[in-house]
């Protein structure tokens, strides 16, 4: 654990841990770029389970700019948090859920979208319905998102300071 | 009613009794409040951009779907928001943070009334590949700005509550 205690002594841990407002401009930035990713995820995979079908799939390509970008406040703004409290977070059951959780989400998200791909000719092409498969991976990418928030939300009150 | 029997309303009621007394319930309505913000942003992202025309493609109407899904993380949050509040509502709204949200709350909502009076029904007319018109425009980034306002707003409510969040 002697790295991660280190880490709180970088300049953005000690920012996070010992400035008066650090570590909730990292929480509004977290919770703003979670808004936005799992947002945009949410929002594909509802219409990939047949809601508003005559929505192109193609609107949701350059809502994944904007959803890499509010990742990447999110990924940024968990860092600076992670580096603040590490050694307490990586022991911390729903701490190491949630993470597992965003790896599934993501994972299944990338294997959603390559499907999606597959079914080129009829989803994207011709608006048509997503098959059973994608469907799956859709609901499958919801609920992993959603265990990450409800495994994220428990830290605060499972975690040593 | 004065403002003291308002809160103690709140905090006698089935909602605040229960999330006192049962275990798991305030971290429950903690985690449907962030599911439902997520569907409300994700929604007006699809529909808000599609207005502004930063999306492009399909129609307009098919776009407006979208708030249903909106109205529906709305009201997740609504639900979940009444449980939180009354928990303790007498630290609620004694904190700055949480009036400047129920005050962006409350014109993101007079924005929704705009919108679906007098906006919509010009969506709905304009011709397909016709682009919205500034009023809509204005609508749209109007209830970007002030549902992110109210999100930033919502996660800042620890640092100025009183004892702590």
């Amino acid at each position: 654990m002697n790295c991660l205690t280190s880490l709180q002594e970088n300049p953005i841990g000690s920012w996070v841990l010992s400035s008066d407002y650090g570590y909730y401009i990292c929480l509004v930035g977290h919770a703003v770029g979670m808004a936005v990713v799992v947002g945009a995820v949410m929002m594909l995979c509802i219409r990939v389970l047949g809601f508003s079908k005559d929505q192109p799939l193609l609107q949701f390509e350059p809502l994944f700019a904007i959803a890499w970008a509010g990742f990447l406040l999110n990924a940024a703004t968990g860092l600076a948090l992670f580096m603040a409290n590490g050694p307490n977070l990586a022991k911390n059951p729903p701490f190491l859920i949630k993470i597992g959780f965003i790896l599934f989400g993501g994972l299944s998200l990338w294997a959603l979208w390559r499907r999606l791909i597959t079914e080129r000719a009829v989803v994207i092409d011709a608006n048509g319905p997503a098959s059973v498969q994608a469907k799956t991976l859709a609901a499958a990418t919801m609920a992993f998102w959603i265990v990450a928030i409800m495994a994220g939300r428990l830290i605060a009150y499972t975690i040593d300071y | 009613m004065t403002s003291a029997q308002i809160l103690a309303f709140f905090y006698d009621s089935p909602f605040g009794i229960a999330s006192r007394q049962i275990k798991g319930v305030f971290s429950i309505c903690e985690t449907v409040h962030f599911v439902g913000l997520c569907l409300l942003i994700g929604a007006i992202l699809v529909f808000d951009l599609r207005m502004l025309g930063v999306l492009k493609r399909g129609s307009l109407k098919s776009a407006l779907n979208y708030t249903h899904i909106a109205a529906f993380g709305l009201a997740l949050n609504a639900a979940s928001g009444l449980v939180l509040f009354s928990n303790k509502p007498s630290n609620y709204v004694a904190n700055p943070a949480f009036q400047l949200k129920m005050l962006f709350l409350l014109l993101a909502l007079l924005n929704v009334v705009w919108f679906e009076t007098v906006e919509r029904r010009k969506v709905m007319a304009l011709a397909e590949g016709e682009s919205t018109e500034l009023g809509t425009k204005m609508a749209a980034g109007l209830s970007l700005l002030l549902w992110f306002g109210v999100i930033i707003l919502g996660r800042w409510l620890p640092v100025t509550a009183l004892g702590g969040g």
